[in-house]
């Protein structure tokens, strides 16, 4: 018989690590060899023996073999499919064969991959909205021709003080010494309303006209040529109107308003368009690739020299803005010379600030209207960060909830994989026992959740896009403008490289985030116990469930954080829109109606034979005027010097309005105290005052009833008076004769009329005198429907006077305004929360359910050892409860810290308020325990014999 | 006599390691042998003075075949275990070809050397 050489071949063939059936190959062919020689061997005459000693040794005895053989034999690569070869083969082999497998891995299991991919989408989702308006608002740079060039030049002001713009004087020294700037532009944002002719109806109110308040623009002449603007119609401003006030009323209109207003007349130009009375020439209209500086696309632009025709009416004028130094109230813009860099240009511009403030000293007399430099923004965007005055504490509370939003995300997604890994022991410990190094398995487990984070993220991006599209208009519709104004606030909100490279980078860091503590775990060794599946039993690694409480409790405290601060948000709307203003909102509205500056005369007796027809009417029960519509906002401020107290330490600051006598009855606000003023006393400019009974405490806070104030003098130190030219120079500040003195001879009960969070109700109402300032508001309260009687409204305007401009809101309108933001707000806290709460309660309910199937083997043994399926049930809750409350105590501090920062919105609530902290505990606490209830329920269920027969 | 120095090089390498790539390859050119055969007629033919070990024969058919010279095949003939046999390819051809004359003109040197001495 002969010998089997086989075996001593593979043993020589073992170190060289050949593949398979190369190596099957090999040994069949010597081992062929061998045999021939062994029987040649023996029929030579050799006795078995020695033929066998003999013919082992052209085998052995030397390395030859495996020398010669590793030199013409190549390492194999293995079989692709075969995992946790050692090799150190080119990483883009191993990073696809990685992503094949994981691919795999994830469709094998579609209901786990569909509810990570989801919960990533949403995390991943509410960050990218988020930063695709900021992009849009501040990162993207304004769509100009060659935008890298434009630069935004900014006040800085001495510390402490407010940003300043620029007046005119000044820019037109920068524009003219500057050698960095190839130019420099001006820009001031205004408003005008809109002729009655150009009014149409409005979009789903055949009643009611869209009258209204357009967006202007004051401009330099050289805005649009330096900017890059091109025209579809018509031309853009010529340097000679830019140089005397008033002289030229022409105007471009923008792309989107010549559409809507005028549907793309082809013929515009030469036409007029009326805006606050004052015929203006349209000269050109805009291509519609530009859309301006701003994040409201203007309705028009005028050239700056026609400021004056559009003052806001009511409020004070500087008429000398062109000569006035201390008149800085434009932006200004430049473009750089082809090679300077923004900081050379701010070098300069800098230096030429501070020579203007050495130049000018005398001008600099509230010390806060000099810039003492200046900050030039290359390729700005709509908005600088710089610009944000108010709501600092506020704003940094949005990208924090949605990345609180995507943490919580986050961790319920890791202790998904925690679990899966989990089940995947087995698996792993095969691997990892066929020679894959722990490295090799975590970039496998890593590329999996890196997977599931990319689709997360792609899914988040469109749900990102979607969103938007649907809910910007609705957040735009929020606040009661006109269609076209509203039109005029569209910004782009596509996504752009930054948008799609902002999700990329939070879908790696979350497949990172998520996917790594699973990893390390997953790949810790435990070969033995893992294989002989011991890993599963008894809960497995008491690490391992530490990690998972640790997160689920972040969860929670996490969403409690975001519940609390949607819990004030809507608490605060709720006390807001059940705001008692003091007066009826109901059937109430006012309308401005104007013949333009240049025509107040005729302008006033509009508005008086307005009012008269108005009175005339059956439906209307009472109308008045006034230099502001109730709660349109911030009510202007006035300083008030008391007999004895002149003195700045002693001023008062106040809200006022210039009303006729019959404003108290159309708002139907009570006196408490004295009487109203007469209409004698209004037409005759008579110094008499009513204020109201915030005011009277403010003023004399010694006087214990508000009829004290009766009779009592207050001096007006700033503010709209029916005659300007009485209020004294600064300089008179130490005697109190030379004040204008109002005495005052009725008290009011507090009402809420300008801004809805204001908690001063101080408020001083000085008559009208006809033809004196103010009084550009007037006020109906109607019998009936308001919306009746402002639908006649056009007509009435237009049998007076055709070329009147109008513009009315009701006061509902006007408080809902008020209320927009705090609405939006309150709905996008709402949703964040929500959206918290339930992923974690996805989450708790998972890992409740992961732990019951792993000790399914161990409530099995205790109910066989008699436990009560109860007790079972209890342990259960115990271990959810001790988890939730610790939950809920660090939310609780979280949401502490965040009440903190909303405490500047918070209307007449505390930002502590037990009632928001305590009811979004209950409500966490119940869903939470809901979420261990039902998979713990299960547990119960557990038959003893077929738990112990588990796995 | 004076050797040039790219004959001298080449030469050098072929005693080194060619003339067990010659032998085989010749051995192969008439038709296609197994590997037992092959070491069998090196053995004949060199009357017992070369002969070839398994472990560096093998080895040097699979280089051979692995530069594209032979190629082994699987043969099944009735009756018998299935074989390997080695063929030579165009290119072994070639190889061979120039390898022959290579060896040939090294003899002939050789030869005028030894002849030169022994006249």
């Amino acid at each position: 018989m002969i010998p089997n050489w086989k075996q001593e071949i593979h043993r020589q063939l073992a170190n060289l690590k050949l593949a398979p059936s190369r190596e099957a190959e090999i040994v069949e062919e010597l081992s062929q060899h061998l045999d021939d020689h062994y029987e040649e061997l023996l029929s030579g005459g050799a006795t078995p023996a020695q033929a066998y000693r003999r013919t082992l040794a052209e085998l052995t005895g030397s390395e030859i073999l495996d020398r010669e053989l590793r030199r013409v034999e190549r390492r194999v690569t293995p079989d692709p499919v075969v995992f946790g070869t050692n090799r150190r083969a080119n990483m883009i082999a191993d990073l696809w064969q990685d992503l094949r497998y994981g691919a795999r891995m994830l469709l094998k299991q579609p209901g786990f991959t569909l509810i990570v991919v989801l919960t990533l989408a949403l995390g991943i989702g509410v960050n990218t909205a988020m930063f695709t308006v900021f992009n849009a608002l501040v990162l993207k740079p304004l769509p100009l021709k060659d935008a890298d060039s434009v630069v935004e030049i900014r006040g800085v002001p001495e510390p402490g003080k407010r940003a300043r713009r620029f007046s005119y004087p000044d820019y037109q020294d920068y524009a003219a010494h500057s050698q960095t700037m190839a130019g420099l532009t001006l820009m001031r944002e205004t408003g005008a309303t809109l002729g009655v002719e150009h009014s149409k109806p409005v979009e789903g109110q055949s009643q009611r006209e869209e009258f209204g308040q357009v967006s202007c623009q004051l401009v330099a002449a050289n805005y649009f040529s330096l900017l890059g603007a091109e025209m579809a119609l018509g031309r853009g401003f010529l340097p000679q109107e830019e140089v005397t006030p008033g002289a030229h009323p022409v105007a471009v209109l923008s792309h989107y308003f010549w559409e809507r207003a005028f549907d793309s007349n082809p013929q515009i130009i030469g036409q007029t368009i009326r805006l606050s009375g004052q015929p203006f020439e349209i000269v050109g209209v805009t291509s519609r690739e530009f859309i301006g500086t701003t994040p409201n696309r203007p309705a028009c632009w005028l050239p700056l020299m026609m400021s004056e025709s559009l003052y806001q009416t009511g409020r004070p004028q500087k008429q000398s803005w062109h000569t006035d130094r201390l008149a800085a109230s434009f932006n200004m813009l430049g473009r750089l010379k082809p090679g300077v860099t923004a900081a050379q240009a701010q070098a300069e511009l800098s230096q030429m600030t501070a020579h203007l403030a050495r130049d000018y000293p005398g001008e600099d007399r509230f010390g806060e209207n000099r810039n003492v430099a200046v900050k030039v923004n290359r390729a700005p965007g709509f908005v600088s960060l710089d610009d944000i005055e108010g709501g600092r504490e506020v704003l940094p509370i949005l990208p924090l909830s949605v990345a609180l939003v995507l943490l919580i995300a986050c961790a319920n997604v890791t202790n998904l994989m925690l679990a899966r890994a989990a089940r995947r022991q087995k698996e792993i410990a095969t691997r990892l026992a066929m020679g894959a190094t722990r490295w090799r398995i975590i970039r496998q487990l890593l590329t999996e959740s890196l997977l599931i984070a990319l689709a997360g993220g792609a899914l988040g991006l469109s749900l990102a896009w979607w969103s938007l599209r649907v809910l910007y208009p609705l957040l735009l519709a929020q606040f009661p403008v006109s269609a076209t104004f509203r039109a005029s606030m569209a910004i782009n909100l596509e996504p752009d490289y930054r948008v799609f490279g902002f999700m990329l980078l939070m879908a790696l860091l979350s497949g990172l985030a998520a996917g790594l503590a699973p990893a390390l775990q997953a790949s810790r060794p435990g070969l033995t116990a893992a294989l002989k599946g011991e890993g599963s039993v008894f809960g497995g690694h008491l690490s391992q469930s530490r990690l998972r409480n640790g997160l689920i409790v972040m969860q929670l405290a996490f969403s409690l954080v975001l519940l609390v601060s949607a819990g004030l948000l809507v608490r605060n709307l709720q006390k807001l829109q059940t705001i008692d203003t003091g007066f009826e909102t109901a059937r109430l509205f006012t309308v401005e109606a104007d013949l333009g500056v240049a025509r107040a005369q005729q302008t006033e007796s509009l508005r008086q034979q307005l009012e008269a027809r108005l009175r005339a009417r059956t439906d209307v029960e009472s109308v008045s005027r006034a230099a502001r519509a109730p709660l349109s906002g911030y009510a202007s401020e006035m300083t008030v010097v008391l007999p004895g107290q002149v003195s700045p330490a002693n001023l008062h600051n106040t809200s006022h309005d210039i009303v006729s006598p019959t404003y108290l009855e159309t708002l139907g606000m009570g006196l408490l105290r004295g009487r109203n003023f007469t209409r004698q006393e209004a037409d005759s400019g008579a110094r008499v005052a009513v204020i109201s009974a915030a005011a009277a405490r403010k003023f004399w806070p010694q006087f214990n009833d508000p009829g004290q104030a009766i009779g009592q003098s207050i001096g007006i130190w700033s503010g709209i008076v029916a005659d300007a030219a009485t209020l004294p120079q600064v300089e008179d500040v130490e005697d109190f004769a030379k004040y204008p003195a109002y005495q005052v001879i009725g008290v009011t009960r507090d009402i809420v009329s300008g801004l809805v969070f204001q908690r001063d109700k101080s408020f001083v109402y000085l008559p009208f005198r006809p033809g004196g300032q103010g009084g550009d508001q007037l006020l109906i309260r109607t019998r009936t429907d308001a919306g009746r009687v402002m639908a006649g409204m056009y007509a009435e305007v237009l049998a007076l006077n055709p070329n009147a401009t109008l513009s009315m809101k009701t006061t509902s309108e006007w408080l809902g305004a008020q209320t927009a933001p705090f609405r939006i707000a309150a709905n996008i806290a709402l949703a964040l929360g929500i959206a918290a709460l339930m992923l974690a309660a996805i989450g708790l309910y998972g890992v409740v359910s992961f732990v019951v199937t792993q000790r399914t083997r161990e409530i099995g043994i205790r109910l066989a050892l008699g436990a009560e399926p109860r007790g079972v049930l209890t342990l259960f809750l115990r271990q959810g409860m001790r988890l939730i409350g610790i939950g809920i105590l660090l939310g609780l501090l979280g949401g502490a810290a965040i009440a903190r920062l909303l405490a500047t919105v918070l209307v007449d609530l505390n930002s502590f308020d037990p009632l928001t902290f305590g009811g979004v505990s209950l409500c966490l606490t119940s869903v939470a325990l809901l979420a261990t209830w039902l998979p713990a329920r299960r547990a119960t269920k557990v038959d003893p014999m077929i738990a112990l027969r588990h796995e | 006599m004076a050797m040039t120095d790219k004959h001298s090089q080449m030469l050098d390498r072929e005693l080194k390691k060619g003339s067990a790539e010659l032998l085989i390859l010749s051995l192969v050119e008439a038709r296609p042998r197994h590997g037992y055969e092959i070491s069998k007629l090196i053995e004949a033919r060199s009357r017992g003075a070369l002969s070839f070990h398994v472990a560096s024969l093998y080895p040097l058919l699979y280089r051979l075949e692995k530069r594209g010279w032979i190629e082994g095949r699987w043969v099944e003939k009735a009756g018998q275990r299935r074989r390997r046999y080695y063929k030579l390819t165009k290119e072994g051809k070639k190889v061979l070809a120039a390898q022959r004359s290579t060896w040939q003109s090294f003899v002939a040197a050789i030869n005028r050397i030894t002849d030169t001495e022994n006249a």
